[in-house]
């Protein structure tokens, strides 16, 4: 969102106001920029930027897991610069369940979480970033007879990050 | 001699109207707004100053994202 004074007089200053929405930002560097297009004589057309870093509460190394019988571990690693995280539980949430069939038995199956088995690795040193890696390991002992695509949900003891959520898929 | 001055001042009135022209001026024009940590803030949000440093009327006729 871009807002700006159009009038400037000789001598006179103006104001240019840039709003950057966050709420789905990623976290790392983003730079946003914004170009003024104007009659002036030096540059009619001017280039201003705003640059932000957003620092992760806990970083994931993958935005995708996959479980199978032939590929039944998934390891994921959480960093960040909480001492004691804990991941409470690990479900899989089914993208499309029942096959978009809303009311049928299969759908109400599929909102049923799927739960995953885990063990988490505490971190043997800090980073120079001041952040940790806790190595997450998935096993599926579910058995799987379609393959399904969804989320791993990761609950967490995070009071700030509850929930973490990575693309994934559960295959035969 | 009379009509010559004239002329000139006719000449250098002229010149002044031709020449006459906005200049924009942005003293900091790349922002730097810094480590926020996730979740923290719903947006940020800056407000650029910008100069008309010439001799006639800054029109900004458009200001958008990208």
């Amino acid at each position: 969102m871009v807002g700006f004074d159009s009038i400037i007089p000789p001598g006179r200053e103006g104001k240019i106001t840039q709003k950057i929405d966050l709420k789905n930002a990623h976290s790392g560097e983003m730079i946003k920029a914004v170009t003024v297009t104007s009659n002036a004589k030096n540059q009619p057309s001017m280039r201003l930027t705003i640059k932000v870093v957003i620092k992760a509460i806990i970083n994931v190394n993958t935005s995708y897991a996959q479980l199978s019988k032939a590929q039944s571990t998934a390891e994921v690693i959480l960093s960040t610069e909480k001492k004691d995280l804990q991941v409470k539980k690990v479900y899989f949430k089914m993208s499309n369940p029942g096959g978009g069939m809303p009311g049928s038995q299969a759908s109400w199956q599929g909102d049923l979480p799927l739960f995953i088995n885990f063990t988490m690795q505490k971190p043997d040193s800090v980073k120079a970033d001041g952040y940790m890696d806790y190595k997450l390991k998935l096993t599926s002992t579910l058995e799987i007879t379609e393959p399904k695509e969804g989320e791993f949900i990761i609950e967490t003891n995070h009071p700030e990050k509850t929930q973490i959520s990575i693309r994934g898929r559960l295959d035969k | 001699m009379h009509i010559t001055l004239k002329a000139i001042a006719l000449g250098v009135g002229l010149s002044g109207a031709l020449l006459a022209s906005p200049m924009i001026t942005v003293e900091k024009p790349d922002f730097d707004a810094g480590t926020i940590r996730e979740g923290a803030q719903k947006e940020v949000s800056h407000v650029f100053i910008v100069k008309n440093t010439g001799d006639s009327t800054l029109r900004i006729t458009d200001a958008r994202p990208g």
